[in-house]
């Protein structure tokens, strides 16, 4: 590939900006300068779908209503752990309007075993939802009833309910309870541990680390398990027809689910079409089919009709994933100076019937600390399954960890800010610590506790690191049409983050046309493959794709216009709409008057996400540097009531070059209120008698409303790296990983006496003050 | 850092993964399943964390030899 050099901005404006050289693909545009040089990019556009959303005219996937289409519905187990020995659905079938029943079994052709109270046992499509429901209650389930464990302390006892009873047959077989292949021994609930990551893993020699500490910190901090409450529900229509199964999605990652639709029914993944022009939001429990994909799919194929089906929120509670909970231990060690030796983790968490509760890799990468060994076991337990979060696991570690390293800083008697600069080498957390303490005022926080009266005022802060993460596989087409049009083409979905907006800026200031005349076609995989929308990766992946073809299908209409003009296509410059050249004022064209004179039909330039410029840290994706982030928050905590109000938050983020600084904004307002959420309001209450979850609605399942949600004051930091066109990266995960620890630091400092527990309700908080 | 290297492709054809940072996608992306205690796993054919055979959904246990195992062949 013939490539060229070329100079980017590198580093932050107003800070260390300066310059870099790159090798790039020779067929990429010329740098972009900083954002204030820019029409559009990084500015702070409206979006792109705001007047369809307003207005009701988007169509979300509950929304969707097609010629003879039935509603589907689930029938769930009402116990948690049980096999199921007779399932009788004549009641059922002879009711006016049901159309199919579909029983889900297993290999054997043998009712599944149920492993959990929610667990999906059957099926029913009608012709309204209505009648789907009340046939699923003419359902009748004969069950052989087990006994069962919720709680994740007592599913690590020895003689707790075991959720994977599958005996071991044969030295190869992967059976759940006998000796595995390996040798080991499988039993129990306890999985793991863990003790690696993507991130190096053990290091150093943690006795060496220990023995060098002046001070050890020990403590454990326990999470709670957060259920999804996306506004849409999961769900989707699917209309099979012989040559073509449609399938319109609420989903976080259109190519992931046309492939297991296919994958499960083992047809071509060319003969499966999705759909998902709008998404009602989605936090990382959305990349799969789930099984509603598959059922709605084996409804429409026998009924031969398209197939309506959307959980509603109890089964969005119970049965489509939510964030485990943790029991985090950790031992540090300490020199005067404030230097880490040594870092010891151990965690416990229950992704229900599922693996993947660890505590993430914050605690051994955001610190510098040549000592550490962590220890991540999973818990099985008859409970809903767990799904990614929102930076899965970091939420639950940093928790913990900016616990701790508030209470060491207070221990040594320095500033919790001072402190970081100590052990934090991040050149970018230290300008967000700096830029937020100044927004936020941090220097008016008084000792912890010595606020006078029943209202207690605290400040706190805590903050993250992410990972700027790639995906390779993300392709954008540009399509310039002979009488006027320019269209963006894209499997990539918008989960309500501001894709659509996103791709249309940048391709409008590649091309220098009014935004407005940009068409943004996507979430349908008839078009090339887009990022999923998970890890903070679509705005670094896709974005400079979609330049990238921009410029390419400029170049060939620029080339035809130089052509006629009989000028250097060098020389040629696109402003407001108006091709110009730069050597001869005379000659001046509209750009639709260009797309007018163009040779053929239309101008198609495909490009897909090349590798950084510089290359990457991990030939796969991963990229240099960290998406850092710092947020401080202030509360006032009731101590005659025990609760808490967060009253402002600041939180200062960097994600590359923002392309629109509204959405931006949006995204960590959004992460904050989550957080705060978390830290405060939501947990899954399971009854421990009944294995089932008590909260299912949203009356009792406690999110904050409008006058819970504190002032949010964001310092946003451009930070220029020249690793694409675009330079962009995500900002979903780090707006949410460090809200819930600034919090409970902020209470700490209100109420003097640390709370290592959340959600941090009016009880706990009681207790601590020894009131109750 | 320790780079990463590709994963001895056992696993059956059917087993999915999502770890914080991204999809194992029918055998793209092996490194997806690398150590991480983050990483969900699910069957394709089950759509669930307990495979077709009740056992659990696990990388480790998602391979030759197993009565539902698929191979990529």
């Amino acid at each position: 590939m013939d490539k060229k050099k070329i100079k980017f901005p590198y580093g932050i404006p107003g800070h260390n900006l300066s310059e870099v050289e790159r090798e790039i693909p020779a067929d990429e545009p010329p740098a972009w300068p900083v954002n204030e040089k820019l029409k559009y990019v990084g500015k702070p556009v409206k979006r792109y779908d705001a007047l369809a959303k307003v207005t009701g005219r988007a169509r979300f996937t509950a929304d969707v209503r097609l010629p003879g289409m039935l509603f589907a519905k689930f029938l769930r187990s009402d116990t948690p752990h049980a096999k199921i020995t007779r399932i009788d659905i004549r009641r059922a079938e002879r009711i006016p309007g049901v159309y199919a029943i579909h029983i889900i079994k297993d290999i054997d052709g043998n009712y599944p075993d149920v492993k959990y109270a929610g667990q999906a046992i059957a099926a029913v499509a009608a012709s309204s939802l209505e009648i789907a429901t009340e046939a699923v209650k003419k359902i009748r389930v004969d069950y052989d009833y087990k006994p069962f464990v919720v709680d994740v302390e007592e599913a690590m006892k020895p003689d707790a309910p075991v959720v994977f009873e599958k005996e071991i047959e044969a030295k190869e077989d992967a059976g759940d309870v006998g000796v595995t292949y390996e040798g080991t021994k499988a039993s129990g609930n306890l999985r793991g541990p863990t003790t690696s990551s993507f991130y190096g893993g053990p290091r150093g020699d943690l006795d060496k680390g220990f023995k060098e500490a002046d001070m050890i910190l020990e403590h454990t901090y326990r999470t709670q398990v957060q259920t999804h409450v996306p506004l849409e529900t999961h769900g989707m229509v699917v209309d099979w027809k012989p040559d073509l199964v449609t399938v319109y999605a609420s989903t976080q990652n259109t190519k992931n689910f046309r492939d297991e639709i296919a994958d499960y029914f083992e047809i071509p993944r060319s003969q499966v079409r999705v759909i998902s022009e709008f998404t009602g939001g989605g936090f990382g429990a959305k990349h799969s089919a789930g099984i509603y994909g598959p059922v709605a799919a084996i409804l429409s194929k026998k009924t031969k009709r398209p197939v309506w089906l959307m959980l509603d929120r109890k089964e969005e509670h119970i049965s489509a994933g939510n964030r485990p909970n943790s029991i985090h231990y950790l031992r540090i060690g300490v020199k005067k100076s404030g230097e880490l030796t040594a870092i010891k983790q151990v965690s416990h968490g229950t992704a229900g019937v599922g693996l993947g509760a660890g505590v993430g890799r914050i605690v051994q990468a955001m610190y510098q600390c040549p000592n550490f060994t962590t220890a991540q076991y999973d818990v099985l337990t008859h409970a809903g399954p767990g799904a990614p979060w929102r930076a899965p696991g970091n939420v639950q570690g940093a928790f913990g960890l900016e616990q701790a390293v508030d209470e060491i800083a207070y221990k040594l008697r320095k500033d919790p800010l001072d402190y970081r600069d100590i052990i934090d080498k991040s050149e970018i957390r230290k300008l967000e610590r700096e830029r937020g303490a100044e927004l936020f005022d941090w220097d008016k926080r008084k000792a912890p506790g010595s606020d006078k009266g029943v209202l207690k005022k605290g400040m706190g802060v805590a903050q993250s690191t992410w990972p700027r993460f790639v995906h390779l596989d993300s392709t954008a087409e540009v399509r310039l049409l002979n009488g006027g049009g320019i269209e963006i083409r894209s499997a990539v979905q918008d989960i309500g983050t501001g894709t659509k907006t996103i791709l249309a800026q940048v391709v409008a200031e590649e091309l220098g046309v009014p935004i407005d005349d940009v068409n943004v076609l996507i979430g349908d995989t008839f078009f090339p493959n887009g990022p999923p929308s998970g890890g903070s990766v679509v705005t670094g992946s896709i974005t400079p794709a979609v330049r990238n073809a921009a410029y390419k299908a400029k170049m060939q209409l620029l080339e035809q216009v130089a052509g006629k003009w009989k000028s250097d296509v060098s020389n040629l410059r696109i402003a407001d709409g108006i091709i110009t050249d730069s050597k001869d004022s005379s000659k001046s064209m509209t750009f639709g008057d260009a797309l007018k004179g163009m040779r053929t039909g239309q101008i198609i330039a495909v490009a897909s996400r090349s590798d950084d410029y510089g290359g990457f840290k991990q030939e796969w994706g991963l990229a240099y540097g960290d998406l850092g982030s710092v947020q401080f928050a202030e509360v006032t905590v009731d101590t005659e009531t025990g609760f808490v109000k967060v009253d402002r938050i600041v939180a200062a983020h960097s994600c590359g070059r923002p392309i629109n600084t509204a959405q931006v904004k949006s995204q960590i307002n959004g992460g904050v209120i989550q957080g705060m959420s978390y830290a405060l309001y939501e947990y899954r209450a399971m009854d421990k008698e009944t294995g089932m979850m008590m909260n299912t609605g949203v009356d009792n399942y406690k999110m904050p409303f409008a006058m819970e949600i504190p002032d949010i004051d964001i310092v946003l930091i451009e930070d220029y790296g020249g690793r694409s066109s675009t330079d962009a990266y995500g900002i979903g995960e780090p707006a949410n990983i460090a809200t819930a620890a600034a919090i409970a630091n902020a209470v700490y400092n209100a109420i003097g006496v640390r709370i290592y527990e959340l959600p941090l309700t009016p009880d706990k908080i009681l207790k601590a003050l020894k009131k109750i | 850092m320790e780079k990463i290297k590709p994963i001895d492709m056992k696993f059956c054809r059917f087993l999915k993964a999502k770890n914080p940072f991204g999809t194992l996608e029918g055998g793209s992306n092996d490194w997806y399943v690398y150590g991480d205690a983050n990483t969900i796993y699910w069957c394709v054919k089950s759509t669930g964390a307990a495979g077709p055979d009740n056992g659990l959904v696990d990388p480790k246990r998602c391979i030759p030899g197993r009565k539902c195992y698929r191979g990529r062949d």
